[in-house]
């Protein structure tokens, strides 16, 4: 990684256009698809173990991927959705991650 | 076939008995069916490009996805040990039973659960074929192959069970 500074003037506050921001800064969204193999039991078992949800919320999830298709279960920092696609492809849930959009 | 029965015994290992033949064949295929390079649909299912992203599907393809594979390996492995240890159950006539550490568990729903997937992308099987009655498949390599992903879906209902 670079450390050299950007060349600006003296007394010159270098400040971050709106146009450049919001694409660094937007959330990412972990979307889990719908596919007609994977027990609701255990999509629901792996939402509750993952990322600790309570059963209700992990079951109301899951019935959003079956009748919708998709679900987001989850919108954070990039690394982090990274760390919970791994997880859940790892679990064989069928899952994408999206930045949110401005 | 005859009902399968996984129980925790008081030394905590897990005992899952009531295996006959018909049960022994569909255990068996498991890691039979996972071993060995899988047709480009099975691979698009399990390790699908996570994202629209090129610099993410690149780090993932390169580093994630190899890594997913080992895993899955390391658990399909795990659970064929497991099956040539087969012993006669006493509890059951004609049916043997499988002891194994609770740890290895997790290794049979992740393997149990990859053979269902495997089974459903290789197939092209779609809700509609998964929501029609035992009794109306065929005999045709695709039905049999549906009907084996429900035997398996019995089976992984008694490890979730077990775990929650």
């Amino acid at each position: 990684m670079s450390t050299a500074s950007p060349t600006l003037a003296p007394g010159v506050i270098e400040t971050v256009t709106d146009k450049t921001k919001p694409a660094l800064d937007r959330p990412w969204n972990v979307v889990v698809h719908n596919d007609p193999i994977n027990l609701m039991t255990f999509v629901a078992m792996v939402f509750q173990r993952v990322f600790g949800y309570p059963r209700q919320k992990a079951e109301r999830l899951m019935m959003e991927v079956h009748t919708r298709g998709r679900s987001i279960v989850w919108t954070g920092g990039r690394e982090q959705a990274e760390h919970y696609v791994r997880i859940l492809q790892q679990y064989h849930l069928w899952t994408t991650m999206e930045q949110v959009e401005s | 076939m005859t009902t399968l029965e996984l129980k925790r015994l008081p030394d905590g290992r897990l005992c899952l008995g009531g295996i006959d033949d018909g049960w022994q064949w569909a255990l068996a295929r498991v890691p039979e069916l996972l071993a060995g390079d899988q047709p480009p649909a099975v691979r698009e299912r399990l390790l699908p490009e996570p994202s629209n992203n090129t610099a993410i599907n690149r780090d993932w393809r390169e580093l994630i996805a190899p890594e997913l594979q080992a895993l899955w390996k390391a658990n399909y492995e795990l659970m064929a040990a497991d099956l040539a240890r087969l012993e006669k159950d006493p509890e059951q006539p004609d049916c043997t039973r499988i002891i194994f550490p609770e740890n290895h568990a997790a290794a049979w729903i992740s393997a149990i659960n990859q053979a269902r997937l495997t089974l459903g992308a290789r197939w092209n099987v779609t809700e509609a074929d998964m929501n029609r009655p035992l009794r109306k498949l065929g005999r045709d390599p695709r039905e049999h192959d549906i009907l084996l992903i429900h035997l398996l879906a019995s089976v992984l209902q008694l490890f979730i069970e077990a775990s929650l």
